[in-house]
Parts: C-alpha cells; sequence; structure tokens
C-alpha cells in the first residue's frame, strides 16, 4: 500500500540546561494513506514532538519527513504553510477557536487563506458543520458553545479544505469521558467515509484501542508498531 | 484571486483594529495631532507668505527700477555711474519697453491752507505717467507746475483739517537747501490730482513733472545742472509684458546699469518663504515620528497579544506573507484614517487661527493666516498613510516570524 507519511531518521534534539535531550531519536516510520494511527507513549516519550514534526510545525534536527512525495524538510517556512493549508488538517486539545468569529466564520478561515472564491466558502463550511453535526449552531461564537461542540468546530475547520491528512493532538484531552467517546466516533466516521489519514496523539488507551495501528512511543524511540487485524 | 484574497485580509485587519477600539483611537489620535501639526505650520507658513506678497500684488509686476550701475571688477561692461537723459533714451530703445521715465526724488514741505506736512517729492515724465502705470481717482495728469497727491498724504490732510477736497487747492512746495544754512524756498503750486492707493512708495510722494522738480530744487540750492553732475535718482521701466521681464532686465544689467524688478523681489521672498514653510512643516513633522513611534508600539503590544490568534492561523493556512499583509494593513489604516482625522482637525484649527486674527485685528474683512491648499491635503494624507506603513513593517515582519509552536504553547 502506498505510504503517505514517510519519517526516515527523523532525530529532534533540544538543549536544556546544558545537557541535550533527543526528543526524537532516529524514528523511522510510514503511515500509508487511509490509516487512522494512534501515537501513544508516557509523557515525555516524543509524541507530540513526533506529530509536530509531522505536520511541518517544527523542523527535525536529523532526518527527512515526505509528505505525498514532497520533501517537507527542505521547503522554506512559508512553503511549509502553503503545504500545510493545502494538505493537512489540525485537532487540538485546546480547541484553539477564535473566540470573535461564530462557528461558521472560523470553519470558513481556511477557506480564506486558501483563496477559496467567496461565494463558495460558505457552502463548504456549513456542509462541514452539518457532518459534524453542527448545522444547528453555526451562528453561535465558541463562548457560546460545550466543549464538545467546539471541538466538533474544529473538526470541522480542520476537514473543510478537504486535506489528506489530520493530525489530532489529544483530541479528547479536555473533555469529559462521554463528549470524548462522541469526538472518536466522529473522526472514526470521517476516516471511513472520507479516507482520510488521521494521526492521533494520545495517553488515553480507550482512544488508542479505536484506531487501525497503535505506535508506542518511549524515549523517542518506537518501541511497539502494532495493526489491529490487518496485515503489514 | 488575488485582489479577493487582499479584501478579506483588509476585513482583518479592520476587524482586528475594531476588536481593540480604545487602543486604536488612542493610537489614531497621535497620528492625527502629529497631522494637524505638519498641516498647520505649513499652513501658516503659505498664509503668511500669501498675506506678505498680497502687499506687493497692487503694485505694477512689469516694472524694472534702474539706479546707476556698480563696480564689481573689471568684468562686464562698463557701469553707468550716472543717469541723465540719453541714458533714458537709451532704455527706451530696448526690445520690450513700453515706457519710461526719468526719477528725481528730493525731501521737502508741502503746505496747504494752514496745514504743512512732509512730503517725498517724485518728479516723473507726465507725458508717460499713463503708459507707466500711475491712476487717478480724481482731477487730471498735470503737464505745468501743478502736483498729484499721494493717498497717503491725503490722508494725513483730511485727518487734519477734517476737509476732505483738496483738489485744484493752492498750495506751496517748500523746498530747503541742506548745505550750509537751512534755506526755505518756497515755490507757489496747485493739487491737480489725487493718485490711486498702491500700496507703494507713490502713495507717500508728492508726484510732479521731473523737469519742474528740478528746476525748483536747482532754485532751491542755488547750484546749475544737477542732472549732468548727480543724474536722476533712478529711471522706472515698464516692460510689454511679463515675458520679456527677465531678457529686459539681463539687457539692462548688461549695459552697465542696476536693475530691480518687482518679480525679481517677489521670487526672493519666495524663496525665503519656501525655506520657513520647510522649517515649520519640520517642527510639525516631530510630532508624526513621535507618533510613528506609538503606532510601532501599539502593534509591537498587539503581536504579544495576539501571539496565539496569529499562530492558529498559521496552522489553519494563513501564509507568512498573510500575517504581515493583515498587520501591515492594520497599520495602513491607522495612518490613513489619523491623516484624514488630522486634516479634518487642521481645518477647524485653521478657521479658527484666522477668526482669532480677524477679531484681534479688528479688520472688516476676513483675515486668512492660514491657508491649506488641495497639494498640502492630499501630501499630508499620503504622507501619514506612507508613515503607518512604515511604522508598521518591524511589528508586521515581527508577526510574521511567530512560532507557530511557541504561539500555541501560549495560553
Amino acid at each position: 500500500m502506498e505510504e503517505i507519511i514517510k519519517l526516515q531518521g527523523v532525530s529532534q534534539h533540544y538543549t536544556l540546561g546544558g545537557s541535550t535531550v533527543k526528543a526524537l531519536d532516529e524514528v523511522d516510520l510510514g503511515i500509508i494513506s487511509g490509516e487512522l494511527t494512534a501515537l501513544i507513549g508516557p509523557s515525555g516519550s516524543g509524541k507530540s514532538t513526533l506529530l509536530n514534526v509531522t505536520g511541518g510545525l517544527i523542523k527535525p534536527t536529523m532526518g527527512d519527513v515526505t509528505i505525498k512525495e514532497s520533501k517537507m524538510t527542505d521547503l522554506s517556512e512559508n512553503g511549509m504553510c502553503l503545504f500545510r493549508r493545502d494538505n493537512i488538517g489540525f485537532i487540538f486539545q485546546s480547541f484553539n477557536l477564535n473566540p470573535t468569529l461564530t462557528a461558521l466564520e472560523n470553519v470558513m478561515m481556511p477557506l480564506i487563506y486558501a483563496r477559496v472564491a467567496s461565494h463558495k466558502r460558505k457552502d463548504m463550511a456549513s456542509h462541514a458543520l452539518k457532518l459534524v453535526g453542527l448545522d444547528d449552531r453555526k451562528d453561535h461564537k465558541p463562548g457560546e458553545l460545550s466543549g464538545g461542540q467546539q471541538q466538533r468546530v474544529s473538526i470541522a475547520r480542520a476537514l473543510v479544505n478537504n486535506p489528506e491528512i489530520v493530525l489530532c493532538d489529544e483530541p479528547t484531552g479536555n473533555l469529559d469521558s462521554d463528549t470524548g467517546r462522541e469526538i472518536l466516533e466522529l473522526i472514526t466516521r470521517m476516516n471511513r467515509e472520507s479516507k482520510v489519514t488521521f494521526i492521533i496523539v494520545t495517553h488515553d488507551i480507550n482512544v488508542a484501542n479505536i484506531c487501525d495501528r497503535i505506535v508506542t512511543l518511549k524515549d523517542g524511540k518506537i518501541m511497539k508498531d502494532e495493526r489491529k487485524g490487518k496485515n503489514e | 484571486m488575488k485582489n479577493m484574497i487582499d479584501k478579506d485580509i483588509i476585513k482583518f485587519a479592520w476587524m482586528s483594529l475594531w476588536r481593540r477600539k480604545l487602543r486604536t483611537i488612542l493610537t489614531l489620535i497621535g497620528i492625527m495631532i502629529g497631522t494637524a501639526g505638519i498641516i498647520t505650520m505649513v499652513s501658516l507658513g503659505i498664509g503668511l507668505e500669501k498675506s506678505v506678497t498680497g502687499e506687493f500684488e497692487g503694485s505694477n509686476m512689469t516694472s524694472i527700477e534702474v539706479y546707476p550701475g556698480e563696480d564689481m571688477g573689471p568684468s562686464g561692461a562698463e557701469t553707468v555711474k550716472v543717469l541723465k537723459d540719453d541714458n533714458v533714451n537709451k532704455i527706451k530703445q530696448m526690445d520690450g519697453v513700453k515706457a519710461v521715465t526719468p526719477i528725481y526724488q528730493t525731501y521737502g514741505e508741502l503746505t496747504i491752507g494752514r496745514e504743512t506736512i512732509d512730503a517725498t517729492y517724485t518728479g516723473i515724465d507726465m507725458t508717460e505717467a499713463e503708459e507707466l502705470g500711475y491712476k487717478l481717482v480724481d482731477g487730471r495728469f498735470p503737464r505745468s507746475s501743478e502736483v498729484i497727491l499721494g493717498s497717503n498724504l491725503l490722508e494725513q490732510l483730511v485727518s487734519r483739517t477734517g476737509k476732505d477736497n483738496f483738489l485744484r487747492k493752492s498750495a506751496k512746495i517748500i523746498l530747503s537747501s541742506i548745505e550750509g544754512n537751512v534755506e526755505s524756498t518756497e515755490f507757489r503750486t496747485r493739487v491737480g490730482g489725487i493718485l490711486e492707493s498702491s500700496g507703494g512708495a507713490e502713495d507717500y510722494s508728492v508726484t510732479m513733472d521731473v523737469d519742474k522738480l528740478v528746476e525748483y530744487v536747482e532754485k532751491s540750492t542755488n547750484e546749475k545742472n544737477i542732472i549732468d553732475n548727480q543724474g536722476y535718482s533712478s529711471i522706472k521701466v515698464v516692460a510689454t509684458d511679463m515675458d520679456v521681464m527677465d531678457s529686459l532686465s539681463r539687457e539692462i544689467n548688461d549695459a552697465g546699469y542696476m536693475s530691480f524688478s518687482m518679480k525679481d523681489i517677489l521670487e526672493s521672498i519666495g524663496s525665503v518663504f519656501k525655506f520657513v514653510q520647510l522649517f515649520l512643516g519640520g517642527v510639525g513633522s516631530i510630532a508624526l515620528v513621535v507618533a510613528a513611534v506609538g503606532i510601532t508600539n501599539t502593534m509591537i503590544m498587539s503581536t504579544y497579544e495576539r501571539t496565539k490568534e496569529i499562530g492558529v492561523n498559521k496552522v489553519i493556512g494563513a501564509s507568512i506573507k498573510d500575517i504581515r499583509k493583515q498587520f501591515l494593513y492594520e497599520a495602513t489604516f491607522i495612518g490613513l484614517l489619523g491623516g484624514i482625522s488630522g486634516l479634518i482637525f487642521s481645518y477647524i484649527l485653521s478657521m479658527i487661527i484666522n477668526f482669532i486674527a480677524t477679531m484681534s485685528l479688528q479688520g472688516e474683512t476676513t483675515i486668512k493666516v492660514t491657508q491649506i491648499p488641495i497639494w498640502l491635503a492630499l501630501f499630508a494624507i499620503v504622507f501619514s498613510t506612507i508613515v503607518g506603513i512604515l511604522a508598521g513593517l518591524y511589528p508586521a515582519n515581527k508577526a510574521a516570524k511567530i512560532s507557530v509552536l511557541e504561539a500555541l504553547r501560549t495560553e
């Protein structure tokens, strides 16, 4: 199967108080298109760093990140911004919605930056909100929505531009377990229906269990890499 | 496509300014005061220039005063030391000359009835008077020994006597010999006409025929041939039109005379006032520079405050250029709106200054101490906008460089 994301010998070093910390230590990882992958591990294991390197939010100290045949590590910062815009969606633990904009406007933001014609934006954003079950909350501002609803808005925002990859950093971390489960169901549904590749960073084993593949990190290295009921 | 996104980013910029109304307005006030400072200062300079040059506006712009040349070393033609009749005739032959008169001036007194006033006697060629631009409000140009009163002299007489009809009244010209014992000689004359006020030296003069005046001076000083010995005071030349002024002035100077024209004087006044305007504008600019620092400061604060928002926008697809543009548009708006409000403010200020000036000078006509020409208004707005953009450059680059990860960490 085609590997949409390929990490080769990726290392990320920090200098902290004079000593070098290896957040990632020569990690090799390939993600197949349409996979739902969980990155788990204790805090400090490097799972968030791995996600950020994959999304081009940071450049690794060493190694290459290749997404859809493009070498991310060779792109300029602006080039990375543009690549991210067209190919990758992000979902955060703390939602990161703009509090001054309505749900619909928040979802429209990526379309504006992607230069989508203004008459199409509203329809696309409304459609995305409908997919996450929030078409009746379009004109509410984040402050008027519950945590689960806010996360749905941010999922709609991540998906509105039809990216092939969505990266989630603890998407249920700020939600109670029931709401968390709903969000996970939404993510799995999106994965099944639209074949979007998801990588979810989590420390919640319940989250990990619904994924196709669980990658366990420790001290910046991949300890375990298991696929459920599927062949390599 | 390109314009469309800019429209959206301009909207973002506008929204983010609107979200922080108070701060935006306070920053804007800085630019407003700076712009108003520049406009008011420069407009004061312009108003001053207009009021000074306006004094001369009534005078004949085509006239040239010719004086004996000064010895300025060996270069050039031979200088003319004494202005005599053949000098007058020579100048009359030059191209572009409409009228020429010798001018002889002396000081004395004029007695009308029981009143005696000090007067400057100016002798001119009366046959050329009309061509030279002399205008009468009353009477006619005299051919004989009659005199014409300047408007200021008439005012003096009116205020002293309370009467106002001096036309055809008999008068006495009193001239004194300055050497030795002061001896006054009186000559009988009559007021032949009243000169229209021109704002020039003629207003303070008694104007009469030059030959007659010279004759009287010779009699009062017991000297002969004073024109051959001392020459005329000056020669007044009137050109056919403004276009020949420069070439005519040059020709006269080249012939060994020294010439002054109202045009030359106005031009040198103009250059002085250009400098005054530049200086006043510079003083006003200081306020604008301070305001520009204010914009930079406010926007740097804003980048700190909006670090997270900028980071999120970068994650969801804003390019570095988009972020930079948004901040630059914000700075542009502050500059532009500050400039416009500064312009409005300075129009009000200008009205107040002109009102106070009119009141304090108790004039019946409105005095325009300040004037804001359209070029100044446009310049001020363009300038303040540019200042805004320049002030926004640093914060915009700073915002664009914000690291996404750092930004997302800030809560």
